[in-house]
């Protein structure tokens, strides 16, 4: 067994993408029936992309959730079978980016689809809200602002679901310091969405995509470390059937 | 299989000597291996060699190294000149005692064993 | 391969109790061992050590020589299986169960799993969460088994078995123990079904060791001493006398002791009834000990 190199996350992305696939298939059925319905019974044309406005909203809490799942769920069964805590932490840290990524592409993959559908139905295909594309010609930038909002939320649910394994008082300070976090990001982002309007009405920084991107990273990265800390003893309780 | 009355790896050589003495084991016959006996018995390896190595220091069973364990050659022979010494204090004895207990004297005592016939099973 | 195991000084303090309280045990590699001890008396927190599921608050828990917590080395080469089993995913089916195990596990024999999985007659098209308890711990022990991890633990894992899959558990254990031999430690409040099966037994109570040794000798050690009361006090004039049964004038008492063989001569010579007794029986008395001394 070879334990200088970081462990693989393989079966867990395997696992948690097909699932997000399936997640994302769902919430796209539900998005074209929206647009078919609006088209129906509004005397106005979709004018507008539905979905993008929908997966960027729905994505990061949806990577917090299985952050928190990975954690408080898929962690004691590792550690169970004979896992470190600290391998365990090596292997989310290898799983936060193929995983972001991937269900960014999976938003992309949505959003390139459901232009195909528009085009077919005659309805004009623009975004909505302040995003960084502006059409599906810009698909790096789409996948790019999904990634780095994506990428904190999960190191933030990996992180609150550290802490309610090990110290749950914690979870006082930790909560609204990921509010400001993300928050942060989707501020330098431009975006007028996400949390943190109360941090709005005090600070506005300038928005820069590449101070953004920097944060993004950084706040994963101490996130990620927070919850390393928090796990470095935690004991695995049984879970009586 | 096994009660509490004496250590579990006695009862099995105890249960083996019986075979030697019986006959259903004879003399030259390879007996189960210790992990045979273990499966079979479901008790631990360890406890059957115990066993095993009691009845070698006490020669009804020898080793061929690589083989296994054989039944000694004159184990029947031994064995039985050791219960005959056994059989007084352990058998008569008791027997005596019970007699006297309950009032049966030993001319009575004498008068059945003089009148039960081999033949008879007694 | 089997691994030694050492717990040195070990105490576990919880907010409200101390379930381990400066234990120092060692067990030898590559043997079958039977931990006993009444509920609440730190059987499952000492295993917990074992499978490196929590820190001691202090001592130190070695295997092979070394700390074993947080050890990337070691810590794959342990397994311990516990109730529920919580090694299992419930939300997913048997093959998926299986192949976690088989990542997780650098031992890990699929054939083997897999004519467990016949044996046991676990079903193979139903999430777990919809399995009986006794299916569940099936899995469990499969897994436990299979994984043949050098040292493998198995705390109550029979919970929901009906007898004839429990002495199948047994005799796959013993059959799996011959080929490959590993450490073995069996938590089990069924002592009489499985107490053949242990080489050496361990009994804990209130957190610190009581006794250890092989099976047989612990129980050579004991004797019930039946007869008249004075007699038997006489007898017995200086031991700890457990299990107390009076009727009359006729008294009985279970002693535990290093002079058990002088004992047992002298108590028959003075006309006693003296018997050996059972390691289940041993366990009671042994435990017991707290509760008679308040009742006296």
């Amino acid at each position: 067994m070879n334990v200088s190199t970081w462990p693989s996350p393989k079966l867990m992305l395997r696992d948690h993408l097909a699932f997000a696939a399936m997640t994302a298939g769902g919430l796209f059925a539900v998005i074209i029936a929206i647009a078919v319905v609006y088209d129906i019974r509004s005397s106005d044309d979709v004018d507008q992309s539905f979905w993008a406005e929908a997966v960027t909203g729905v994505a990061p809490p949806y990577a917090l959730g299985i952050g928190v799942y990975l954690m408080v769920v898929t962690f004691p069964r590792y550690v169970l079978y004979g896992e470190t805590r600290k391998r365990f932490f090596q292997r989310i840290v290898r799983f936060s980016i193929p995983f972001s990524l991937g269900m960014a592409l999976l938003g992309l993959a949505g959003w390139l689809l459901e232009s195909v559908i528009y085009r077919i139905a005659g309805w004009e295909h623009t975004i909505g809200g302040s995003h960084l594309a502006r059409s599906t010609r810009d698909a790096p930038h789409f996948v790019l602002e999904l990634f780095i909002t994506i990428l904190p939320w999960f190191a933030f649910g990996a992180l609150f679901g550290a802490i309610y394994l090990g110290r749950q008082s914690l979870l006082i300070a930790a909560i609204p310091l990921g509010v400001l976090g993300v928050g942060l990001v989707s501020m330098l982002l431009g975006l007028d969405e996400g949390p943190g309007g109360f941090v709005r009405s005090v600070f506005e920084p300038e928005p820069s995509t590449a101070i953004a991107v920097l944060l993004s990273l950084v706040i994963t990265i101490a996130a990620l470390w927070c919850m390393r800390i928090v796990t470095r003893d935690v004991a695995i309780q049984s879970q009586k059937a | 299989m096994f009660d509490d009355r004496s250590p579990i790896y006695r009862q099995i050589a105890d249960q083996i000597a019986a075979d030697v003495l019986t006959g259903t084991l004879s003399a030259d016959e390879q007996v189960m291996s210790t992990n045979q006996y273990a499966a079979f018995y479901r008790i631990n390896p360890a406890t059957a060699a115990k066993a095993f190595q009691l009845l070698v220091d006490e020669g009804v069973l020898y080793k061929r190294r690589g083989i296994g364990l054989f039944v000694a050659a004159d184990a029947r022979e031994n064995l039985q000149a050791r219960h005959r010494e056994r059989f007084y204090p352990d058998v008569i004895d008791p027997m005596l005692r019970e007699a006297e207990a309950i009032g049966i004297s030993r001319d009575d005592l004498i008068a059945y064993i003089a009148a039960s016939s081999p033949e008879d099973g007694i | 391969m089997s691994l030694s195991v050492d717990f040195d000084r070990v105490t576990v303090q919880f907010d409200d109790r101390r379930a381990l309280s400066d234990l120092t045990v060692h067990l030898d590699g590559g043997k079958i061992y039977g931990l006993l001890g009444r509920n609440g008396a730190g059987k499952s927190t000492l295993l917990s050590l074992l499978g490196a599921l929590r820190k001691p608050t202090s001592g130190r828990v070695l295997v092979d020589g070394q700390e074993l917590f947080e050890n990337d080395v070691l810590t794959p080469q342990v397994a311990l299986i516990r109730e529920s089993p919580d090694v299992l995913d419930t939300d997913e089916k048997l093959d998926y169960n299986l192949e976690f195990a088989a990542q997780m596990r650098p031992g890990w024999d699929e054939p083997y799993a897999r004519e467990l999985v016949r044996k046991f007659a676990i079903p193979d098209d139903q999430k777990i969460d919809t399995f009986s308890r006794g299916q569940r711990s099936a899995l469990g022990i499969v897994i436990g088994l299979a994984s043949r991890t050098p040292l493998t633990m198995f705390d109550e894992s029979y919970l929901g078995l009906d007898t004839p899959s429990r002495y199948l558990f047994y005799q796959e254990l013993l059959a799996d123990f011959m080929r490959f031999q590993r450490t073995v430690i069996v938590s089990t409040h069924l002592i009489d079904e499985v107490a053949p099966l242990f080489e050496e037994t361990l009994i804990i109570d209130s957190g610190k060791l009581l006794v250890q040794g092989e099976t047989d000798a612990l129980r050579a050690r004991a004797r019930r001493f039946t007869g008249n009361a004075g007699t038997v006090d006489e007898v017995l004039r200086g031991e700890q006398q457990r299990g107390v049964q009076q009727l009359g004038s006729t008294k009985s008492a279970v002693v535990v002791s290093d002079r058990i063989a002088e004992l047992d001569t002298e108590g028959r010579t003075a006309g006693l009834e003296v018997e050996p007794v059972g390691l289940q029986d041993l366990f009671v008395y042994l435990t017991q000990e707290q509760e008679v001394a308040v009742q006296r």
